[in-house]
């Protein structure tokens, strides 16, 4: 290979024209030689381009240190370079700088990911202690309705047990009323209400409405023991008569003697918006009309006293 | 993660001494035992685990194994500038373990914050 290229060359430069021809040639080739020689080292073009993308990254700014010396590494290598292109020299800086670049990218990596840690740390502490202080709040909250349950719970119980003492006692004082009315009058217990009968001989004389002094003295007794059954219930005051006579005469004086004894008992102190009317002559007699006996039972003032029976 | 045995561990730092004694040139020891020490420590951290960690541990040997060859030859600037490479090569290994390390606990950070965030939504 040598020996055909020293041949060439005598064949070519042996002639003045020849001569030129060669040396020119010899110059192209020798420019080329040194363009060639100037050109860097895969090595170094890959350094270079290691330590742009390590420079070039958002993260480098978190690794200076490591990014500076791949600086400082790529400038021996391009130094080398310089000196004596293409050299072992130069190869071998390069390589070093291309690895200072690598190590400075992989710590901006480990940097920005021990801050992302970091980070994200600090917001979990927060998200905890978040969660930890509603968790307290929501069982506050629950504790605060739990007492307040409670203190509720206690006051129904004792407002049962009042009223449950109240329903008790009120229940003595009406059966205690009813047994005393016993003892001056008929005393019926309906399902719901309590009808007292006053015998008419007692409140009135023939044919009058106007009450006697005796009557008097037991319709107080009568108002008392109303209040005992029940201080609120409605009265509904009814006059009967016996047959004897005209039946609107007798209408008008079953009225008028209901009305009487209610007027008492008002005077006794029942409210008046408590106490009602009714007129019902000889319409409904408890016993034949035929005899004395029959005739007195008919002869009566009933006092309703609504609701103060026993439930149904 | 490779974990270096002892008796390997002693021949490799005492190799570097013999070698590089009886060869052409002496380097200087500190150079060799930090080369050494990289190379010891990227195996330790595991990087023979990780294919881009392997890869620079297995260029930080072939490196070192060179720095020995050139020494032997009388080559010193060569022998050390390999030494240098190596251990620069080891250090990249050590970096890219811990970088991908922090890498997966910022991202198991990251999980545990975003299921924070779904429970949170979810109420």
């Amino acid at each position: 290979m040598k020996n055909s290229q020293d041949n060439n060359h005598h064949s070519h430069c042996d002639t003045p024209r020849g001569l030129t021809s060669c040396v020119s040639a010899a110059l192209t080739l020798g420019l080329l030689f040194a363009c060639a020689s100037n050109k860097p080292s895969t090595e170094l073009k890959d350094a270079r381009d290691a330590y742009q993308s390590a420079k070039g990254t958002p993260e480098s700014k978190l690794a200076p240190t490591a990014l500076y010396d791949a600086e400082k590494a790529l400038r021996r290598a391009e130094k080398a370079h310089t000196e004596e292109p293409q050299s072992m020299e130069e190869k071998q800086l390069a390589y070093i700088a291309e690895r200072k670049a690598e190590l400075a990218m992989a710590k901006a990596g480990l940097a920005f990911a021990n801050e992302t840690t970091q980070r994200t740390r600090n917001m979990l502490a927060e998200k905890r202690t978040e969660k930890l202080e509603a968790s307290r709040q929501e069982l506050q909250q629950k504790r605060a309705e739990l007492e307040q349950t409670d203190e509720q719970l206690e006051s129904t119980k004792d407002e049962l047990s009042e009223t449950r003492e109240a329903r008790l006692a009120a229940e003595q004082r009406a059966a205690a009323a009813v047994e005393r009315l016993k003892e001056i009058a008929k005393v019926k217990a309906e399902s719901r209400d309590v009808v007292i009968t006053l015998d008419g001989a007692v409140l009135f004389a023939t044919g009058e409405h106007v009450l006697q002094q005796a009557a008097m003295r037991r319709l107080e007794q009568v108002a008392e023991m109303i209040d005992d059954l029940d201080p609120d219930a409605e009265l509904r005051v009814v006059g009967h008569t016996d047959s004897r006579g005209e039946a609107s005469m007798n209408m008008t004086l079953s009225r008028q003697r209901a009305q009487s004894v209610a007027d008492y008992l008002i005077r006794q102190g029942i409210d008046a918006s408590r106490v009602s009317v009714e007129a019902r002559g000889e319409s409904q007699p408890i016993a034949s009309n035929d005899s004395p006996e029959g005739r007195a039972n008919n002869r009566r003032v009933e006092i309703v006293v609504v609701g103060a029976g026993k439930a149904p | 993660m490779t974990v270096p045995n002892m008796p390997s561990l002693a021949l490799a730092l005492l190799a570097p001494t013999l070698v590089f004694a009886c060869g052409g040139v002496t380097l200087p020891q500190a150079e060799v035992r930090d080369a050494q020490a990289e190379i010891t420590a990227a195996e330790a951290i595991g990087a023979e685990d990780r294919p881009d960690a392997a890869l620079h541990l297995k260029l930080a040997r072939d490196n070192f194994e060179a720095a020995k060859q050139y020494a032997d030859r009388g080559e010193e600037e060569q022998a050390r500038r390999a030494l240098a490479a190596a251990k620069a090569d080891a250090e990249v290994a050590i970096a890219l373990v811990e970088e991908a390390e922090a890498q997966a606990e910022a991202r198991e950070l990251l999980d545990e914050l975003n299921a924070f965030h779904k429970v949170g939504d979810a109420r």
